[in-house]
């Protein structure tokens, strides 16, 4: 009797959750339908409408991430051949400032798109993905190749037609760092969204409804406590999905690893809570499943279909005309950027080459003072961290949830508080590109430190080695390769930073400091193309410069010395 | 003479919302001039016991007794021998050696005749200029007994200090040990070793103490009246063995 209640309370309850949840949606699409693509409104009573839409823009730009970076990494790692033009690729990709490209992406996917509304959509979301996804196929490709010899032996060994090595090989393997990199993923890509829901090009300012215009907006009409609201409900969503969906993820992730490095992450703890809600979610899809078990048939089964010979032959094909295809995309680009070549030398002006020099060296030092002053306050902060672990554990999850508050919101903030200052706007630059740097440092450095093997710490500690010796022969060494990976990101988010943070408008009134970001935004809105072409090109040939010629050497030579495996 | 004492040491572990308890009121007393095995299957916390003795480790409750006076903290008489070596892979073989010398704040000169003079006793001529990773194991261990030397400790811990190693380089250093334990050169007045290889503890050892698991308990003290060298095919080894393997085998149930 009572377990027949306690049956039927469940499937009251599960059942008024599902339709709370339809009608949710529906309220949701009736006012997509109502109001218009472009946000008009300030009200609070719209937020949650936007915080929604910035959601569905992200969680689009994913599933496009993940199906690519699968399918790229996997293309990468099982070909030598196609490793060697894929790589490079990537690597390029990874180190580029892509929010330089936004306004080329924009008038791409208008030009594509007959409804302006959707290009719009489209270039924002295609922005939003090449923020995630060159990470993401990064971990896919490295976790592929370190898959260990012995077990693909055997795993082949099993099955000698490798029909199924996709789904249980090669899959599993990459779900840790999939899920590991995706997490940095998301908050690139909430980086990227607060930047591009709001954007002027040339005459035309487009405005998306999300969260990150709603931001941008209040900000720039001075409203600042709805500025405050905004960014507080996107730190709220973001926590809520740390908590809802990457730890339980990552938790579930654990399974696929080979083995257990330890300090390569932290445990992560599911709360009972969360666990109780994604049960409660799993009974509600179950039992709508439930009556249409059986009935529907047995689903085909990917062995035998792949067993069939018609299916061998389709594949065979179907890899032939995707080659053909990328060949010819190749090809119509380079012949369009060879039609390109006499247009660009016409337009370009031998004072435009030196401005954009200039500009650049100006944001270059501006990057520099920042890097330093990141430098400066997360080496001593991640030491703390390491010799306190109690006090850590309530600390870095504090400064887990500032770091995930995309820079760029902060800066209307910022610029409100900073403006009065003489060389206000500067100063405002600077901190603004330091909080897309620091937490980078932070936390690979903290995790180089917590990764440090316990014999060697002991042995330091048996023999007697204490603090500035000990930071000298042990700390220091032993966080050096985390921290050059951790400097690399950090430029990268630097120099992102930078393309917003010295040209903003706020109150109507434009405020600029002379380098290659406002150079980049004060050539398209007048217009000149050509400065435009020139200051992005160089901008991106130098970064790729000083990563070739002088960080990776650097970083080559002291992964070698000071890596761990003695 | 008394040179070790280990008054009723417990340990506690904390696992979830209960505490597990590691070791359980051990007692032990070392003298000068002994070699102490420490036996007992894995999980057992003899290596816990071993970092104990260190000060790298506070007990829950009980006392280390060092030459009549308590321990608290790292205690500077004791040297370690990891199993996993553990040499800082960014140093070469002498900055390894000479690590604790510059903690005691030698002159490089001092620092470096002194690391010569060991480097030379445990057989690493011509890799003092070597990086770890350019060593084979049995290199790396050299290293990590030099290191431990060195510091002219007069107790040395030795943590499995051959498991990590192939069969042959194992045994090589094993002898390596005892000539340098009956040279008489060294400073050392005693060596304890945690190993889970009988053999090689009735070997080396002139007592074995057994360890229980769960809670990690003595529940044998043997000693070895072997002559040196020692033959592991006599009766009076195999009766050793039969005798130390028994008491192991019946703590696992």
């Amino acid at each position: 009797m009572d377990k027949e209640r306690v049956k039927l309370e469940n499937l009251v309850l599960e059942l008024l959750v599902l339709f709370s949840l339809i009608g949710f949606a529906y309220i949701f699409y009736r006012r997509e339908a109502v109001s218009s693509s472009v946000i008009a409104n300030l009200s609070v009573s719209n937020l949650p409408f936007y915080t929604f839409r910035s959601l569905l823009r992200m969680g689009i730009a994913y599933v496009f991430s993940l199906i690519f970076s699968i399918a790229y990494g996997f293309a990468a790692a099982t070909s030598k051949r196609r490793e060697a033009v894929m790589l490079p690729i990537l690597d390029i990709f990874q180190s580029v400032p892509v929010l330089g490209f936004f306004p080329a992406a924009i008038f791409f996917f208008v030009a594509l798109i007959p409804n302006k509304v959707i290009g719009i959509e489209a270039a924002s979301i295609f922005l939003i993905f090449t923020s995630q996804v060159w990470n993401m196929a990064f971990g896919v490709y490295e976790s592929l190749t370190t898959i260990p010899k012995d077990l693909k032996e055997a795993y082949h060994f099993f099955d000698p037609d490798g029909t199924l090595s996709f789904v249980r090989l090669y899959l599993p393997a990459t779900i840790p760092k999939l899920v590991y990199n995706s997490i940095v993923s998301w908050s690139n890509g909430w980086y990227f969204l607060v930047a591009c829901e709001i954007f002027a090009v040339g005459s035309s300012s487009y405005k998306l409804p999300g969260i990150g215009s709603f931001i941008m907006e209040t900000a720039s009409e001075s409203k600042i406590g709805l500025t405050f609201l905004g960014i507080s409900v996107l730190v709220v969503v973001i926590v809520l999905l740390d908590l809802f969906v990457w730890k339980p993820l990552s938790q579930w992730s654990r399974r696929f690893r080979y083995s257990m490095s330890p300090g390569e992450e932290e445990e992560t703890e599911v709360w009972d809570v969360v666990s109780l809600f994604w049960e409660f979610i799993g009974n509600i899809f179950r039992k709508f499943r439930k009556p249409f078990i059986g009935k529907i048939g047995n689903p085909i089964s990917l062995r035998s279909l792949t067993r069939r010979k018609w299916f061998k032959v389709f594949v065979y094909y179907l890899n032939k005309v995707l080659l053909g295809a990328i060949i010819i995309v190749f090809i119509v680009l380079i012949y369009k950027f060879v039609l390109a070549i006499p247009l660009l030398i016409k337009a370009l002006k031998f004072s435009d080459i030196l401005i954009s020099i200039k500009a650049i060296f100006y944001s270059f030092i501006r990057l520099f003072i920042a890097y330093l002053i990141s430098l400066t306050w997360t080496v001593p902060v991640a030491v703390y961290l390491f010799y306190h672990q109690k006090s850590a554990k309530i600390i870095s999850p504090i400064l887990q949830i500032f770091a995930s508050i995309p820079a760029v919101s902060l800066f209307p903030l910022i610029l409100y508080y900073f403006i009065r200052f003489p060389h206000g706007l500067d100063l405002s630059a600077i901190i603004l590109i330091l909080t897309g740097m620091q937490w980078y440092l932070l936390f690979n450095i903290y995790g180089g430190l917590k990764a440090i093997p316990n014999d060697l710490k002991e042995v330091v500690d048996s023999i007697g080695i204490k603090k500035l010796l000990k930071f000298k022969r042990l700390l220091l060494p032993a966080s050096l390769p985390s921290l050059m990976t951790g400097t690399i990101t950090a430029w990268g988010g630097g120099w992102n930073a930078l393309i917003i943070a010295e040209y903003i408008s706020l109150n109507g009134k434009t405020y600029s400091v002379f380098g290659v970001g406002s150079l980049l935004d004060k050539s398209l809105t007048n217009g000149n193309q050509g400065l435009f072409v020139v200051s992005l090109f160089l901008m991106v040939l130098i970064i790729f410069l000083i990563n070739h010629f002088v960080y990776r050497p650097i970083y080559n030579r002291i992964t070698e010395k000071f890596n761990m495996e003695g | 003479m008394e040179l070790l004492k280990l008054n009723n040491i417990v340990q506690l572990f904390p696992l979830k919302n209960k505490e597990v308890v590691v070791l359980d009121r051990v007692g032990l007393s070392v003298s000068k001039g002994e070699f102490v095995a420490l036996v007992g299957p894995s999980g057992c916390g003899k290596s816990t016991l071993l970092r104990i003795i260190a000060g790298l480790v506070k007990p829950s409750k009980g006392d280390v007794i060092f030459e009549n006076k308590k321990i608290d903290g790292i205690n500077p008489n004791v040297s370690i021998v990891f199993q996993t070596f553990g040499l800082l892979p960014w140093l070469d073989v002498t900055e390894n050696i000479m690590l604790g010398l510059e903690a005691r704040g030698l002159g490089l000169k001092e620092r470096l005749r002194k690391a010569f003079k060991y480097i030379d006793l445990v057989g690493l001529e011509g890799f003092e200029e070597a990086y770890p990773r350019e060593l084979s194991g049995g290199m790396k261990q050299r290293v990590g007994i030099a290191r431990a030397l060195v510091m002219e400790p007069e107790l040395l811990l030795m943590d499995e200090p051959f498991s990590a190693l192939d069969a042959f380089t194992a045994q090589n250093l094993r002898e390596e040990i005892l000539r340098l334990w009956s040279s008489g050169n060294l400073s050392l007045k005693s060596i304890i070793m945690v190993t889970h290889n009988i053999e090689e503890a009735i070997y080396l050892a002139n007592r074995v103490v057994v360890l229980s698991t769960h809670p990690g308990r003595i529940i044998g003290d043997v000693p070895i009246p072997l002559e040196r060298p020692r033959d592991r095919n006599s009766v009076e080894f195999n009766k050793l063995y039969d005798k130390i393997y028994s008491m192991v085998v019946t703590t696992k149930l």
